[in-house]
C-alpha cells in the first residue's frame, strides 16, 4: 500500500509546482481541485495504524474521502472558479517576481521542506518516507502563494494549497486523523473561501464604481 | 559479439525510421496519411547526392560542424546500453562521457551557426546554448537519480541494478528521472514545445535555424545526427522505463517496443500541444530539473529507491 500514497504524495508536489508555476488563475484553481481529488484518495492508500476497532475505520475513512472529494475537490473550486468569473479580474496572476524564479523558489521549498522532513520527523516504519515532505513543501509553498500573491483570488487559492498541506500533515502525523479536527479544517477552508470570494466580489463592484483609475494605480503600480 | 553486431545495426538502421513514426504519428493524428516510415532515409540519400555550397566567409569550422555533430552522437550512441545488459564502448563512468559528447556535438553545431557570420543563425545558437545550460542540469541530476543506486557511474551498472528491484511504478524517483529526461529529449532533439522542427519562421527557429546554411550532405549529416540523437536518448528512457530482460530475444524485443511507445508519444505531444512561447521555454526546462531534484530528494529521503 506504500506504493500507492508514495505516487499520491508525488503528484501533490507535482501539482504545488505546477500551480507555483502557471500564470493562468484557471488552471491554478483546477490544480486545486484535483489535489483536492488526490488528497481523497490519500486516506485510502495510507493504513491507519489507530487504536479504532475494524468498523468504525471503515466508517471513518468513507466519511473522510466523501467529505474531502466533496469540498476540496468539487465545491470550493467551482465557487472559485464562479468567483473569477464573475468578478471578472484577470485571469492571470500578475506576481511581483517572474514565475521562473517562483517555480525555482517553489523547488527551494520543496528541497527545505525534504530536509527538515528528514531532520525532525523520521519516517516511521509503514508509513510512506515522503508523507512529511511533501505535506510540509504544500504547505510552504501554499504559504509562499498567498503571501505573494497580489489579488484576492491568487491569495485565496494560496490559502487552499496550504490547507492540503495541513491535511497531508496531519495525515502522516496521525495516521488517522480525528474526524472533529478534519471536519473542523474543512468548514474553516470553506469559511474562509466563501469570505475571500465576497470580498473579491465586493471589492471589484467598488471599484467600478469608484472609478477604474483607482484599478489602474493598483494593477499598474509595480516599479 | 552478437550483442555488438545487433547494436551497430539498430544503430544504422533504426534512427531514421524512428523518425519516420513520428511523422506518421502526427498525420494520423491530424487525419493524413503521411508520408512513408522510410521518407527520412529517402531524404538523407537524396541529400547525400547532391553537392555543398559553402559561404566565402565560412572557414573549416564550418565543414567541421556536422561532421563532428555526428560522430559524437554516433560515440554516444555507443556508449549508451540497447536492449542488452552492455554495450560496445561501455566503461566506468561512460555517464559523464555521454552527457559531454551531446555537449561536444551541440558546441560545434552552434559554432558552425555562428561562423556563418549571419545574425539569424547567430541568434538560432544563442537561444541553443542558453535552452541547453537549462536542459544540462536536468540530464545530469536525472542520470544521478539513475546511477547513485547501481553505485557506479556507467550505463551498463545502472541498468544492470534497475530491473531487478524496479520497475517504473515502483520508484517514484525513476518516475521523476524518466519524466525530466522526457523534457531533455524534447528540448535536445528541438520538439515542440521547445522548438519545431516544421517551422520556417527564422523568428521562432532554434535548430533549424543553426543549419540554414548547410547543404548537401553537410545537411545530411546533421539529418542523421539529429534522428540518432533522439534514437538514442529514447533508449535511455527506455531503459529507465521498462524491465528489460537479459534474455538475447525479449530484451531486444521489449526495447525495440519501447522507442516505438516513445517516438509515438512525441508524436502525440507534438499534436496536442502548440510550441511555448520562447520566453516560457526557460521556465519548462527549470521546471524539468526542479522535477529531477525532487527525484534525488526522493532517492536519498526515500530509503526505497
Amino acid at each position: 500500500m506504500s506504493l500507492d500514497a508514495d505516487l499520491l504524495l508525488l503528484l501533490v508536489i507535482g501539482i504545488d509546482l505546477f500551480i507555483g508555476s502557471t500564470s493562468r488563475l484557471g488552471a491554478r484553481i483546477r490544480a486545486c481541485a484535483l489535489q483536492g481529488l488526490v488528497l481523497a484518495a490519500l486516506p485510502l492508500a495510507i493504513q491507519g495504524t489507530g487504536v479504532l476497532a475494524e468498523g468504525e475505520r471503515i466508517v471513518h475513512t468513507v466519511l473522510a474521502v466523501g467529505a474531502t472529494l466533496i469540498l476540496k475537490a468539487v465545491v470550493i473550486p467551482i465557487f472559485l472558479l464562479r468567483a473569477m468569473r464573475r468578478s471578472g479580474v484577470r485571469r492571470e496572476a500578475d506576481p511581483e517576481h517572474s514565475l521562473h524564479l517562483s517555480l525555482l523558489l517553489c523547488g527551494v521549498l520543496v528541497g527545505l521542506s525534504f530536509w527538515i522532513g528528514a531532520v525532525m520527523l523520521p519516517p516511521q516504519a509503514g508509513s510512506s518516507p515522503l508523507g512529511v515532505p511533501a505535506g510540509l513543501a504544500t504547505m510552504l509553498i501554499g504559504l509562499f502563494l498567498t503571501i505573494s500573491g497580489r489579488t484576492e483570488l491568487t491569495q485565496v487559492i494560496g490559502y487552499m494549497v496550504l490547507e492540503n498541506g495541513v491535511f497531508v500533515i496531519g495525515q502522516r502525523l496521525l495516521g488517522e486523523f480525528p474526524l472533529v479536527v478534519e471536519l473542523g479544517v474543512l468548514l474553516d477552508v470553506l469559511v474562509a473561501v466563501m469570505l475571500m470570494a465576497i470580498l473579491v466580489v465586493f471589492t471589484n463592484r467598488q471599484h467600478e464604481q469608484g472609478a477604474d483609475v483607482a484599478a489602474e494605480t493598483v494593477g499598474g503600480g509595480a516599479p | 559479439m552478437f550483442d555488438v553486431l545487433m547494436h551497430l545495426a539498430w544503430l544504422i538502421l533504426l534512427p531514421l525510421p524512428m523518425l519516420g513514426l513520428v511523422t506518421v504519428v502526427k498525420s494520423w493524428i491530424a487525419g493524413r496519411r503521411g508520408p512513408p516510415l522510410l521518407q527520412p532515409f529517402h531524404d538523407v540519400v537524396k541529400l547525400l547526392r547532391k553537392g555543398a555550397v559553402y559561404s566565402r566567409t565560412t572557414t573549416w569550422v564550418f565543414a567541421a560542424g556536422p561532421v563532428v555533430a555526428l560522430s559524437s552522437t554516433v560515440l554516444a550512441g555507443l556508449i549508451v546500453p540497447m536492449g542488452s545488459p552492455s554495450s560496445p564502448f561501455g566503461f566506468s563512468a561512460d555517464v559523464i562521457v555521454f552527457a559531454y559528447l551531446l555537449g561536444l556535438g551541440r558546441f560545434f553545431t552552434m559554432t558552425a551557426a555562428l561562423d556563418t557570420g549571419s545574425a539569424f543563425e547567430g541568434m538560432g545558437a544563442s537561444r541553443e546554448g542558453a535552452f541547453a545550460a537549462l536542459a544540462e542540469p536536468a540530464l545530469f541530476l536525472a542520470l544521478m537519480i539513475l546511477c547513485v543506486p547501481a553505485g557506479g557511474m556507467s550505463f551498463g551498472e545502472a541498468f544492470a541494478v534497475l530491473p531487478a528491484s524496479h520497475g517504473l511504478l515502483r520508484s517514484p524517483g525513476l518516475l521523476l528521472a524518466a519524466l525530466a529526461l522526457g523534457v531533455v529529449l524534447l528540448a535536445e532533439t528541438s520538439r515542440i514545445p521547445v522548438d519545431d522542427p516544421n517551422t520556417h519562421l527564422e523568428l521562432t527557429m532554434i535548430h533549424e535555424v543553426m543549419v540554414l546554411d548547410h547543404g548537401g550532405p553537410d545537411l545530411a549529416f546533421i539529418q542523421i545526427g539529429y534522428a540518432l540523437k533522439l534514437f538514442v536518448l529514447g533508449s535511455v528512457i527506455v531503459h529507465l522505463v521498462l524491465p528489460i530482460p537479459a534474455d538475447s530475444w525479449t530484451g531486444p524485443a521489449a526495447f525495440l517496443a519501447g522507442q516505438a511507445g516513445i517516438a509515438v508519444a512525441v508524436g502525440i505531444i507534438e499534436s496536442v500541444m502548440a510550441r511555448l512561447r520562447l520566453s516560457r521555454v526557460p521556465q519548462f526546462l527549470i521546471g524539468a530539473c526542479v522535477v529531477a531534484a525532487v527525484g534525488v530528494l526522493v532517492l536519498f529521503t526515500g530509503g526505497r529507491p
